[in-house]
């Protein structure tokens, strides 16, 4: 090789190092502000800092443990899973309904569209306050029926403090204590009622979505597969379940993922609309983290909490981002 | 044209879920535009008698320099998210290195962790730096938590740019910068608007972030102004209901402009499922 | 003048291999055409050189000057790609003075080749236009245009036709064939269609899984196979390739296949007598079985029989689909012939003509000499009667 040839080479060389060089500064923030901040928070959470002063005396996992024994705590297990289970199925219910729905050459489609979604860009606090008053017991929903002549409804939505829960000496109590699930039969296995309210808010903002992502997996479809199965002998509602069903399998993934971990973060709408709920009915670990740490003080059992969250955000994230990535690679 | 039942069917249902969509819209509208005489639990869902604009007015006053803040808080943290966004994708599309989809892996994966993770070392770093408590100090971490999903849109943005504009460009003898300005950015107008609605959206619409960082009421954005005001006792519910419309109104005018981009970026935000 | 060479070029993808052990010299002003099926590693042989991929092994000389490492923009090269790759942002003009504009050169010198560019392809008058507002056509002269302009060192073309129309392509063929003789440039020409490389080639590398398996004129190439990939890649309808032993005395070898056999000629005898005994497989060429009734008086043959399954007319010539010994032959015969689909048909194999490799490394073993020769075989239309069996 020429000298020529050397200094061209470097300059090959450092085209690249450019490149790398330009991503550089944000692989540095994200590296810094979400992996070093984590590792942070992993060791707050499992330090002695209980007040304002930070101390990071290493305590193990006994912050976990106090968690773990929290009345409130279990309790806010209970509302995520709940609220998880109510959240996500609305909306894949809702959304789906709609997208197919529309999905059938309707005129003023747009239109409809662009009813269903507005709700994203609102904030949920937006959302939390308007719902908080339409849901009030003495006044919006509930008050509907009298402007068309009924009466009005007597419901507490989110100020009821019912737990749905199997009691021990029912026969269904009874059944599952004779099978060793007797600890079931308790009301931190149960359905708090108001935490419904909250998802008919939630579900509100965020089914639109769900449509929007499922209309576009049936536009993704062709025509041709749809054409041959109603050559096939299918009707559209053969159809649906045969063909489209299963090809948006991918959309539900995602859209159960992307709500799933939505609703195991969710804060800002329970803040804004009922705070912790009647004997905790809408508590959330979002909620219980902020107020603990950031009004209590209680630093390493926030960061606990926080810690909590994140594995479980992880545990539905980290194989779906393979998953999706992994894909789009075989595309 | 007679319709088929189904066909009437199908937009009974639509409807129905419209008006379903539409009436917190509407309460929101109705209360906002009620005199105070007017604005009784009783009468939520009263047409007003006369259109009269206390409770906006009155959610004005004590919202507007929120709304400000809020303002000067988006506009630079969106801009900055853009830039940034934009030259992340370029480089993870159209230079990859060994190890750069792994820079993408990890990028990603800070767009999914519940905040709350990483509140705690936030709060201490920033008043290490003394931007805690400061719009600056929103605007740095907003643009720092935006990079996952701005990076994430313009990468499936630039991925759909064919990679021989680059390579034609390589060998007609432009470096690495003279490709980015002279073909990526002029081509990369849909991409800015899909991230700055998104950015816009989002910052706007924070409240995690906006409510720990700020503590200061006259420091903090609309939304946990807005939360406050909904909190108290002392304000009244038609102000509230005014207070939040008002919040609502930045985005909501974005996306009936731009829904079309507003779409897209939810679409990118969905990782394509 | 720009000679390219390409020494032990080795580039993998992973662990997948697009380019193995290489070794090519292209030489100055010649027209080369990069042909192999899709997946053989052609393109990577031009891209390697254009600098948009690096070498995992090997070298790159241009002009004797080592390339591997300078960057695609000091390499004085232009390319033509198969999607034209416009800047879709840009004008005509535009996109043609771009990489002129790169390297620094003057406006006025810009515009005065540009528009001479344009005028040579007949692209004036769409200078101001952007490329959406263009044909398939269009563009693809103005990405030709684009590299003209460069006045490079090497053309570099990926499959630069196969996104226009069949009539189109015909054309654009026979003007870049123009081209190049006016430009008097070095032409690198990737391309899976072999009626390009056929026609355009001065001359052609034949590659199939990143392994170069022949470099020849069409001519050389065509009619001389190195080896049974080369033989049923190149030619349309492809060669006939039949499992056989070579057998016989030097005087008169013949080749047994599965049913009959074929006697060779006495000087082809004379040179494969040392394989007697090996397997090979024989290759004919569907045009070198003939109708007996319309052959060329030339034509030393050897009769053989089968059974015609279908016909194909083609106008000028008639395809026939045959069983020999429940062996499937193509025969491309005079237009003329009377075979029909169900008939028992006899035909004339030349073979002066016949291809045969070893069967075991698949290399030629004897190849014949090039047309333009052919042994004159005075007042013999017809030889050796009744060989078939």
């Amino acid at each position: 090789m020429n000298s020529s040839g050397h200094r061209l080479a470097r300059r090959l060389t450092s085209e690249r190092a450019v490149a790398i060089a330009l991503i550089v500064p944000s692989a540095v923030a994200v590296a810094v502000f979400v992996y070093g901040f984590i590792a942070w928070s992993a060791v707050v959470s499992v330090s002695e800092w209980d007040t304002v002063r930070p101390d990071y005396t290493y305590v193990g996992l006994d912050n976990f443990r106090d968690l773990f024994n929290n009345f409130r705590f279990q309790i806010d297990i209970r509302n995520t899973v709940v609220f998880t289970v109510l959240f996500v199925g609305a909306c894949l219910g809702i959304g789906f309904a709609l997208a197919s729905l529309l999905d059938r050459h309707v005129r003023g489609e747009g239109l409809f569209r662009s009813i269903y979604l507005f709700p994203m860009a609102v904030s949920f606090i937006v959302t939390g306050v308007v719902w908080r008053w339409l849901l009030a017991p003495r006044a919006g929903v509930n008050i509907l029926p009298e402007k068309v002549g009924a009466g009005s409804i007597d419901y507490g939505w989110y100020t009821d403090p019912t737990v749905l829960y199997v009691h021990a000496d029912t026969r269904l109590g009874e059944a599952l204590h004779s099978v060793g699930l007797g600890f079931l039969a308790n009301p931190n296995y149960g359905v708090p009622l108001a935490i419904t309210s909250v998802v008919i808010a939630a579900t509100w903002q965020m089914s639109g979505f769900v449509m929007v992502m499922y209309l576009a997996g049936l536009r993704a479809i062709p025509d041709e597969l749809r054409d041959a199965a109603r050559v096939d002998g299918a009707s559209e509602a053969q159809i649906l379940r045969h063909i489209s069903v299963p090809l948006l399998r991918p959309v539900t993934l995602s859209a159960m993922i992307i709500l799933g971990h939505q609703s195991l973060k969710i804060f800002d709408l329970v803040i804004s609309m009922t705070r912790r709920g009647p004997g905790f009915a809408t508590d959330v670990p979002g909620l219980f983290m902020y107020e603990t740490t950031f009004q209590g003080n209680h630093f390493s059992h926030g960061a606990a909490v926080s810690i909590l969250m994140l594995l479980a955000v992880s545990v539905l994230v980290i194989p779906y981002l393979f998953w999706s990535l992994r894909r789009e690679a075989r595309l | 044209m007679t319709l088929p039942w189904s066909r009437v069917a199908i937009y009974t249902v639509l409807v129905l879920f419209a008006l379903v969509y539409l009436m917190p819209i509407y309460v929101l509208l109705v209360t906002g535009l009620k005199s105070f005489q007017e604005v009784r639990l009783e009468q939520m869902w009263d047409l007003p008698s006369a259109l009269r604009f206390d409770s906006f007015r009155e959610a004005y006053n004590s919202l507007d320099s929120n709304l400000a803040n809020s303002f000067k808080m988006v506009v630079p943290a969106t801009i900055a998210s853009c830039m940034l966004g934009s030259i992340n994708g370029y480089i993870l599309t159209k230079w990859r290195f060994p190890g750069s989809d792994l820079i993408f892996f990890l990028l990603l994966f800070g767009m999914f962790i519940p905040y709350q993770s990483i509140l705690i070392p936030l709060v201490k770093t920033l008043q290490q730096l003394h931007v805690y408590g400061s719009l600056w100090g929103l605007v740095i971490t907003h643009v720092i938590y935006g990079i996952p999903i701005t990076t994430l849109i313009f990468r499936n943005y630039y991925a759909n740019i064919p990679t021989e504009l680059v390579e034609a460009a390589k060998i007609d003898g432009a470096s690495i910068f003279k490709i980015y300005t002279k073909i990526i950015f002029p081509l990369s107008l849909p991409g800015f608007v899909v991230v700055a609605i998104w950015q816009f959206t989002s910052i706007w619409n924070d409240f995690l972030f906006a409510v720990t960082v700020t503590s200061n009421p006259g420091i903090q954005p609309a939304t946990v102004a807005l939360n406050n005001m909904a909190g108290s006792f002392i304000v009244e519910w038609n102000v509230q209901m005014a207070g939040a419309l008002i919040a609502a109104l930045p985005t909501l005018i974005v996306y009936i402009v731009l829904g079309r981009f507003f779409v897209r970026g939810l679409m990118a935000g969905a990782l394509r499922g | 003048m720009a000679r390219v060479l390409y020494s032990h070029v080795t580039k993998h993808f992973g662990d997948t291999v697009a380019v193995e052990d290489l070794t090519l010299e292209v030489f100055d002003k010649e027209f080369l055409v990069l042909i192999g099926p899709s997946g053989c590693g052609k393109s990577t042989v031009i891209r390697v050189l254009a600098g948009l991929e690096k070498l995992t092994a090997g070298e790159v000389y241009l002009d004797d000057v080592l390339v591997n490492d300078l960057p695609a923009r000091d390499r004085d090269i232009a390319m033509v790609f198969q999607s034209y790759a416009l800047y879709p942002h840009m004008s005509v003009f535009d996109n043609m003075a771009f990489g002129l504009k790169m390297h620094g050169v003057h406006k006025d010198e810009i515009k005065r080749r540009v528009t001479a560019a344009a005028e040579t392809l007949g692209i004036h008058e769409l200078l101001k236009r952007k490329p959406a507002q263009l044909s398939g056509g269009q563009r693809q002269r103005v990405a030709l245009g684009r590299a003209i302009v460069r006045e490079p060192k090497v053309f570099l073309f990926d499959e630069p036709l196969s996104n226009l129309d069949a009539k189109l392509r015909v054309q654009t063929r026979a003007e870049l064939s123009k081209l190049h003789d006016r430009l008097g440039t070095t032409f690198i020409y990737v391309t899976h269609d072999q009626v390009e490389a056929m026609t355009m080639a001065t001359r052609l590398a034949v590659m199939k899984d990143g392994v170069l398996h022949q470099v020849g004129t069409p001519e050389e190439v065509y009619f001389r196979p190195d080896n049974v990939f080369v033989a049923g890649f190149i030619g349309s309808p492809s060669m006939n390739l039949l499992p056989g032993k070579l057998t016989g005395t030097p005087e008169e070898m013949r080749i047994e296949l599965k049913g009959f056999e074929l006697s060779l000629p006495a000087e082809r005898s004379k040179r494969v007598a040392s394989f007697a005994g090996r397997d090979v497989i024989c290759g004919i060429r569907p045009e070198d079985m003939h109708d007996r009734a319309f052959v060329r008086a030339e034509v030393r043959g050897q009769v053989i029989q089968g059974r015609v399954e279908v016909t194909e007319m083609m106008g000028n010539e008639r395809f026939l689909h045959l069983l020999v010994h429940e062996q499937e032959l193509l025969a491309r015969v005079d237009a003329r012939t009377r075979a029909r689909a169900g008939q028992d048909v006899s035909l004339l194999v030349d073979v002066d003509r016949v291809h045969i490799f070893d069967a075991a490394t698949e290399k030629v073993l004897d190849k014949f000499d090039l047309p333009e020769s052919p042994a004159p075989v005075p007042g013999e239309p017809v030889a050796s009667p009744g060989a078939a069996s």
